[in-house]
């Protein structure tokens, strides 16, 4: 049986189709006959069947003719070469033949799809090698270069040649030593056929560079080295973050320790000493409670900074009367400016909006750049705490006049766990926690803290919230 | 000389000091207090002490580089020394020992008692060290 309908099978359907159309009109002729006398009825019911069955015939067969053309024009138009283009449509219709047609048509466009995929990987594969393995070597964060045994350049990736400061063409056919960095010795990784790993350290005008080199033989099948992979990854990044982890357990430990021992030592005197008056024992006890509060404080920060550094540090804001928040977080830090023999000033405006802030961690960020500044200032220097205040922001700074911050390291101050490398810093306690929660806090509440600083002069560090903070 | 065991307290936290020189001074001994490496060498450079009970670290000059200095030269060279610390793992407690001479590096939190288990040692070893210089003048 023929899949497609010839001219000849298109005529037998529409006499077959004809005929079944005069079969029922003539039906309906001859019941109308039979329901009516009148003459005029039987005429017009006659009339309006054989018109209708003549329209339908000549209607709605010669659509399905004309699908059943387009098919056979499509059909007649399949490409006789093989990689000629041949785009069939599909049909309306819903006969089989029409059906089955476009089905077919939906497989032809599914093969034309999977052909173009095809000619492009045959592309990539064939045409594009050299230059996407490349691009894929490229893209390497860590420095790759191949050589010969005698470790004379081969190729290398981009990351490699700009460890080595180098342009990548200008390397290939440079002997490997030449290339690297000075500090790296190739002898270590003589003598041996196995995968080896390095580590270099080098430090150049206070610039500290940590690289680690691995080298991977290509051995021919005797195990004779035919060539070398080498493997350059700078390491600095993570050696500084080790670092400053080392620093930040050394820091942490040290101050949880301080008030640990205060504690235990003023508990103990007061359990085993018996020459103390009321007087005394009053004033132990109050050490022992602020030393208390002093490691309570410090755990805190360490939560807030760990907060912190999950993304999650929240407020809880209210209204505060400001005037009030600075007078109480100024007699804390007070004692502390005494013992130091402090010139320590505060300058207030006589009315201060109330503000809907933290209290807590305002209360904290401010003792904390009061701390710093008693901290860093030797005794008898001053400290002021100087706050203003216009319609839309309140500023709270303090300036001292202590050892001051380079203009090196001030870009990194607030920076996590930062202790500065001056001398005179090294024997001052300090978690380097301090002005990064700071500036979180203000930055939380909407405003920021900066800092302006000159070496042996002193420092000041604004601290700025706008009035609508937290609100 | 005074007959009380001489003691120089070198503690920046002052709070600490304080509670050590109560429990030395309430043992009957003579302590003094620096709050700074620097001020404490002065002291050892004007004095006799015969126990040096300093903090690790101080501003001005460390526990370290200040025992360094005092075993160098200052009139308290043979003075027993107690090093306080802070610090964690990173210390390096015998090269300290060996090096400074020390009599013990104790670790904070500490005792109050234990330092004044330390003075007490020290005056033990102060008089022996007296009695040996007395039984040589007898013999020359």
């Amino acid at each position: 049986m023929a899949l497609f309908p010839t001219s000849e099978s298109v005529s037998r359907q529409i006499a077959f189709n004809f005929s079944i159309v005069l079969f029922v009109a003539f039906g309906v002729v001859i019941g109308t006959f039979y329901l009516t006398d009148s003459v005029l009825v039987q005429a017009v019911v006659a009339s309006i069947t054989l018109l209708s069955s003549i329209c339908l015939c000549y209607v709605a067969l010669p659509a399905s003719l004309k699908h059943h053309q387009l098919i056979r024009n499509q059909l007649s138009a399949f490409p006789v070469q093989e990689d000629a283009v041949w785009n069939p449509e599909p049909v309306s219709g819903s006969t089989p033949t029409e059906l089955g047609w476009n089905r077919l048509v939906e497989t032809a466009q599914c093969w034309r799809l999977l052909s173009q995929m095809e000619q492009r990987l045959d592309q990539a594969l064939l045409g594009g090698t050299a230059n996407s393995f490349s691009g894929v070597l490229n893209a390497l964060s860590e420095g790759l270069a191949v050589t010969d045994r005698d470790h004379e350049i081969l190729s290398v990736n981009c990351a490699f040649a700009s460890i080595c400061d180098r342009d990548p063409d200008e390397l290939v056919g440079l002997a490997l030593d030449e290339v690297l960095p000075a500090f790296i010795d190739l002898s270590d990784f003589h003598g041996s056929t196995r995968p080896m790993m390095e580590d270099y350290e080098h430090q150049d005008e206070g610039r500290q560079q940590f690289l680690q080199l691995c080298r991977r033989p290509q051995l021919s099948s005797d195990g004779e080295i035919e060539g070398l992979v080498w493997l350059l990854r700078d390491v600095t990044q993570q050696h500084l973050a080790e670092e400053a982890r080392e620093q930040f357990v050394a820091a942490a430990t040290h101050e949880l320790r301080t008030p640990l021992a205060s504690i235990r030592a003023y508990a103990e005197t007061l359990a085993t000493r018996e020459n103390i008056n009321r007087e005394q024992q009053k004033r132990f006890f109050n050490t022992i409670q602020s030393e208390a509060s002093r490691l309570g404080r410090f755990i805190d920060d360490l939560l807030d900074v760990s907060r912190m550094q999950a993304g999650s540090l929240s407020l809880d804001c209210h209204e505060t009367d400001l005037s009030r928040l600075i007078n109480e977080t100024v007699e804390k830090i007070r004692p502390t400016m005494d013992a130091k023999q402090l010139d320590f000033r505060v300058e207030l405006p006589a009315k201060l909006p109330t503000i809907i802030v933290d209290k807590g961690k305002i209360s904290a960020a401010l003792v904390n750049l009061l701390g710093n500044a008693a901290k860093y200032t030797p005794d008898s220097g001053r400290v002021s705490l100087r706050v203003s205040c216009s319609a839309q922001r309140i500023e709270l700074a303090v300036t001292d006049t202590g050892i001051g911050i380079s203009e090196a390291e001030l870009p990194s101050i607030f920076g996590r766990f930062f202790r500065s490398e001056d001398e005179r810093v090294r024997d001052i306690s300090g978690s380097g926690l301090g002005l990064t929660f700071t500036q979180e806090v203000a930055r939380l509440h909407g405003g920021d803290v900066k800092v302006e600083s000159e070496l042996h002069k002193g420092s000041t560090f604004c601290l700025t919230l706008p009035i609508s903070a937290g609100g | 000389m005074s007959s009380k065991l001489q003691i120089l307290v070198a503690e920046d936290n002052r709070v600490l000091a304080d509670v050590i020189q109560f429990n030395l001074e309430d043992e009957g001994f003579d302590v003094t207090v620096a709050h700074d490496g620097l001020k404490a060498l002065n002291l050892t450079r004007k004095h006799t002490y015969d126990l040096i009970i300093c903090d690790y670290q101080m501003p001005g000059l460390s526990g370290e580089e200040l025992l360094r200095e005092v075993r160098a030269e200052s009139m308290s060279q043979n003075a027993v020394c107690v090093l306080c610390s802070a610090k964690g793992y990173e210390l390096d407690v015998e090269s300290l020992t060996n090096e400074l001479q020390l009599m013990q590096v104790v670790l904070k939190p500490f005792s109050p008692n234990q330092l004044v288990e330390f003075a007490y040692d020290a005056q033990a070893i102060t008089a022996a060290r007296s009695q040996s210089c007395s039984d040589e003048a007898v013999k020359i």
